[in-house]
């Protein structure tokens, strides 16, 4: 068996930015999402899949996310998630949000 | 809808496993350890769902459907207590529920559909006594009436009469209760017809030939089956050929809610009176209006008392039409219907502690799963309050009919139900809420307090909690025994008044007369009518005797003027002596003694020499210290007497005959129990055929109706006598067959109708109990069965143990019938000045109430004991 090393959570706060940001490209099923998250992330995020299907349900309750059943490529029916155009703008300001909280990081933690 | 939703969730991560898994097989794992590992990476599914479902259910919804399903569950797998409860409560709450309803209908709320009911008023008008006293009547002549339309017509009086009768619909012949009325009834009381219209003026200027009939919503169900072409079809009423133009709303009863059938223009139904409209002594009409909002009642009662020339008072339509009687007894009704509802309580508490003792083991494993004290209780809570819902559902439906059970039985003269009242309501949600409160405290009470080992074994007893349940056994066989007795407390008066005075003796003598208002014969008709039936009525199987007649003694009055020649008008005890036209028959019908003298015989006809028998009291006051036999009285009408000129009281004219007296009777006494104390009164009797001569012009039956006397055991049906009255006429008015003893003494009838009632209430609440003392003892067998199996092992037969439970039903059972005897005497005492001359149980009572409770008692707890009985000790000790 392969053996993982520990990885960091995601922070709080920013699965829904992650799964919107997923999203953005086009539908994906939840193992999809959490598959993007992880590869585009380079294996460093591991998403809880604890969190990912609440947050998936949350998302779709608020409006900014849409599910359906379709197919995949081959053939399985898979349930797919696709951003709403509330979601989109969503995504946008969570982005900015996001960019300005990295900028703060980033200063307070560049040395003096 | 949350059930779709979880199903698409555990779809989708299934599928996501899958596809986990999958991946995992590409990268060369096996199918078995590719799966494992993707349920490993997922974490716990269950949970994840149960995150997920948080989101779009709230936890604690998502709890209390969880609970609900669980209880309906559980109600489901073990229903034979919970049905026990919802019946036994609803029962108890039903009978609630249509006492409510039948007091609010007959004291409390207005007559249904009428607009501001608070500003209608009926009138009663001041009348002077001979002696100087005042007293008031609510009936008046039409000119009276016509003298307040004309003066007062802002008021909108109308004039209405009313009585029993029948209609002809068809081949079917109903008995109605019929209103004749004003064309001005109607907007008096600011309502409108269902269908077709109410009564217009021209309807009281109409001849007799095109008259027309107005129908209640219930008469148009029950004789023309609610068809929808009602209006112009036709029904008869006396000799009428009636049009129906109108049908009223349902529940409508007019100004009263008295149950009314029919309204007919007031011409109409006096069309055989001729004379009635002028006739100032004919006093037949109630009236009533209607205030405008500006006008208050003394301004009003000035004014319609200045137009009537007599003092008048106005008595609001709520309520009205009622008796004070009728309010004790309703008042008494509440009172027991109340302590069926606690006795429904108690068995609810009872069979509730049953049920959760059964469960504490199941609550006892749901805790140590996890379960908070306040998850059980909301478990408990929500299971009673699918218990109460249904109960109180299932009351308001018993209610209903409880409702019209008891209004068949004790209030005939009632409006049916039409439908639940704010009133009701209230009462059904305040019965659904106490069975809530009392079946979750009987719940959270047996939860158990920490979980221990032996709660999960079951094993351990409370004493406590069987002592609890003992108690409530006992409060409710209580409650039984304090109805049973108060019953049997009624029966036994009843039963001492029927044995204890001359009328008594004549208990098996029936009253038939016709039903009196519109469509009622002409009074010559009625003669000829009632005459001939006589002889037919005697030709019946079960009957003794039959004969006519007008006058019975303390039932109907009749008191012409009289004269003693040399000595004047006689009078006993300030009264003037009433005249009873008798046949020969009915001084043996009524077995009137003669102590002296002779009885009339067939020979006494109208041209014999005229013959009287006096009573002993005449005979004593009028001829004091010699015979009375041989001396004359004369009596009669003088149609020359004129009120406003006579200096004196009316005489026999100075033709009238020297009647001979004959016999000397026993007295009447005057029936035990009369609203008052009737006074004393003398009665003298003349032969039917030597009867007063009735003034022309006032068309007088002399006939009233047929008297008769059934063969002993013999109870006569009202229909055989009906039908051998009328033959094939079909246009009479409904004939009334009762017994003379009922009609002497009202009293008797309330004595009955209470047993009747409290016996009926006291079975439902006996049933009750027996249902909670079978449930306790089988759950206490069942918990005992250790303690049983030891004994049969160490050598009791089994017939000790069988014994053992028995006697232990009945020692709840006769503490039960100690509390509730003492309770019912102690009741009786505080109640006497309400029920005058009620006596403290007698043995009879008590024997009959103690052995039925007793016998109920092992019935109840046959079943368990035997089982108990029955037990196998191997095999239950060694399962322990």
């Amino acid at each position: 068996m392969r053996r993982r090393r520990a990885r960091p959570p995601i922070l709080p706060g920013t699965l829904d930015l992650l799964i919107l940001r997923t999203l953005l490209f086009g539908a994906v099923h939840g193992h999809g999402i959490a598959k993007h998250i992880r590869q585009t992330s380079e294996d460093v995020l591991q998403v809880e899949h604890g969190s990912l299907y609440p947050a998936l349900k949350r998302l779709e309750r608020e409006g900014l996310i849409s599910s359906g059943w379709e197919q995949d490529a081959r053939g399985r029916e898979m349930k797919f998630y696709r951003l709403t155009a509330a979601g989109r703008e969503q995504l946008t300001w969570e982005e900015s949000r996001w960019r300005q909280i990295v900028r703060a990081m980033s200063r307070m933690l560049r040395p003096a | 809808m949350r059930g779709s939703r979880d199903d698409d969730l555990k779809r989708e991560i299934q599928a996501h496993l899958e596809l986990e898994a999958e991946e995992r097989v590409a990268d060369g794992m096996s199918p078995a350890e590719a799966r494992n590992a993707a349920h490993r990476a997922f974490g716990n599914v269950l949970r994840i769902r149960e995150d997920a479902r948080a989101v779009w259910v709230a936890p604690w919804l998502d709890h209390t459907l969880q609970d609900f399903r669980y209880a309906v569950r559980g109600l489901r797998r073990t229903p034979a207590i919970p049905v026990a409860i919802i019946l036994t409560t609803a029962l108890a709450v039903g009978v609630n529920l249509a006492m409510v309803g039948l007091i609010d209908r007959a004291l409390l709320s207005p007559p249904a559909h009428i607009i501001h009911p608070h500003r209608v008023f009926s009138i009663a008008f001041e009348t002077t006594g001979p002696s100087g006293e005042k007293g008031l009547v609510s009936t008046t002549s039409f000119l009276s009436f016509e003298a307040i339309r004309t003066a007062v017509p802002d008021v909108t009086p109308a004039a209405w009469t009313a009585s029993g009768t029948s209609v002809t619909v068809g081949d079917q012949r109903l008995p109605v209760k019929a209103r004749a009325v004003t064309h001005g009834y109607f907007s008096m009381l600011g309502v409108a017809a269902h269908k077709g219209r109410t009564l217009i003026a021209d309807d009281d200027a109409s001849s007799p030939g095109a008259a027309v009939a107005v129908l209640s919503h219930s008469l148009w169900q029950r004789a023309f089956g609610g068809d929808e072409q009602v209006l112009g079809r036709r029904l008869k009423l006396g000799g009428l050929e009636l049009d129906v133009v109108g049908v009223m709303p349902p529940g409508f009863s007019g100004h009263s809610t008295e149950r009314t059938d029919l309204w007919v223009p007031l011409p109409t139904a006096m069309r055989d009176l001729p004379g009635w409209e002028t006739a100032s002594t004919l006093a037949f009409a109630e009236i009533g209006v209607r205030l405008p909002a500006d006008q208050s009642v003394s301004s009003a009662a000035t004014m319609l008392g200045a137009a009537a020339g007599a003092r008048v008072v106005l008595f609001p339509i709520i309520g009205a039409d009622v008796a004070p009687a009728p309010h004790q007894i309703a008042m008494w009704l509440a009172g027991v219907s109340l302590v069926v509802l606690l006795a429904g309580l108690t068995n609810c508490a009872t069979l509730s502690l049953v049920r959760n003792a059964r469960r504490r083991r199941e609550a006892g494993i749901r805790a140590s799963l996890g379960a908070t004290r306040v998850r059980l209780a909301a478990q408990v809570l929500i299971e009673s309050a699918i218990v109460a819902s249904l109960a109180t559902g299932v009351a308001v439906v018993a209610g209903y009919w409880l409702d019209e059970i008891v209004r068949r039985l004790l209030f005939p003269f009632l409006i049916e139900s039409t439908g639940m009242t704010r009133r009701v309501l209230v009462s059904a949600a305040t019965g659904g809420a106490c069975t809530l409160l009392v079946t979750a405290a009987a719940g959270i009470l047996q939860l158990p307090a920490d979980v221990t080992s032996a709660e999960l074994r079951g094993a351990r007893r409370s004493w406590r909690r069987w002592a609890l349940r003992r108690e409530l056994l006992i409060s409710q066989t209580t409650l039984a025994v304090v109805l049973l007795t108060a019953a049997g407390m009624l029966g036994q008066e009843y039963y001492r008044e029927l044995a204890s005075d001359q009328y008594a003796r004549i208990d098996d003598v029936v009253v038939a007369e016709f039903a009196r208002g519109p469509g009622s014969m002409s009074a010559a008709e009625q003669d000829a009518l009632l005459t001939s039936a006589a002889e037919r009525v005697r030709g019946l199987p079960g009957v003794a005797a039959a004969t006519v007649f007008f006058v019975l003694p303390y039932y109907n009055v009749m008191a012409p003027p009289i004269d003693v020649p040399g000595r004047g008008e006689p009078r006993v005890d300030g009264e003037l002596p009433f005249l009873i036209e008798s046949t020969p028959e009915l001084l043996d019908i009524l077995r009137v003694e003669v102590v002296r003298g002779r009885r009339f015989t067939a020979a006494d006809g109208a041209s014999a020499p005229p013959v009287a028998i006096v009573s002993e009291a005449m005979a004593r006051t009028v001829w004091p210290g010699v015979s009375a036999l041989g001396k004359c009285i004369r009596i009669g009408l003088d149609s020359e007497w004129d009120p406003r000129t006579a200096s004196g009281p009316p005489t026999p004219p100075a033709s009238a005959p020297c009647r001979e007296i004959v016999g000397i009777a026993r007295d009447w006494q005057p029936p035990s129990g009369s609203p008052g104390g009737a006074r004393r009164i003398a009665h003298y009797y003349v032969p039917f055929s030597q009867g007063l001569e009735r003034p022309p012009r006032m068309a007088l039956p002399r006939v009233s109706g047929l008297v008769l006397r059934q063969e002993p055991g013999i109870d006569l049906s009202g229909e055989g006598i009906r039908r051998a009255v009328a033959g094939s006429k079909d246009d009479l008015p409904l004939l009334e067959v009762r017994p003379f003893a009922a009609l002497q003494r009202p009293r008797l009838v309330h004595w009955l109708m209470g047993t009747k009632l409290l016996l009926l209430f006291g079975a439902l609440a006996l049933a009750t109990a027996a249902v909670g003392i079978h449930a306790a003892f089988a759950h206490a067998v069942v918990q005992r069965r250790h303690e049983i199996a030891v004994r049969l092992a160490v050598g009791a037969s089994r017939g000790d143990v069988l014994l053992m439970v028995l006697r232990e039903g009945s020692v709840v059972a006769a503490r039960g019938l100690v509390a509730g005897i003492i309770v019912a005497i102690l009741a009786g005492w505080s109640a006497r000045s309400l029920i005058f001359g009620l006596e403290s149980p007698g043995p009879t009572v008590i024997a009959l109430t103690g052995s039925l409770v007793l016998l109920v008692a092992t019935l109840a707890t046959w079943m368990p004991a035997l089982s108990a009985s029955r037990a196998e000790p191997g095999v239950l000790l060694r399962s322990e």
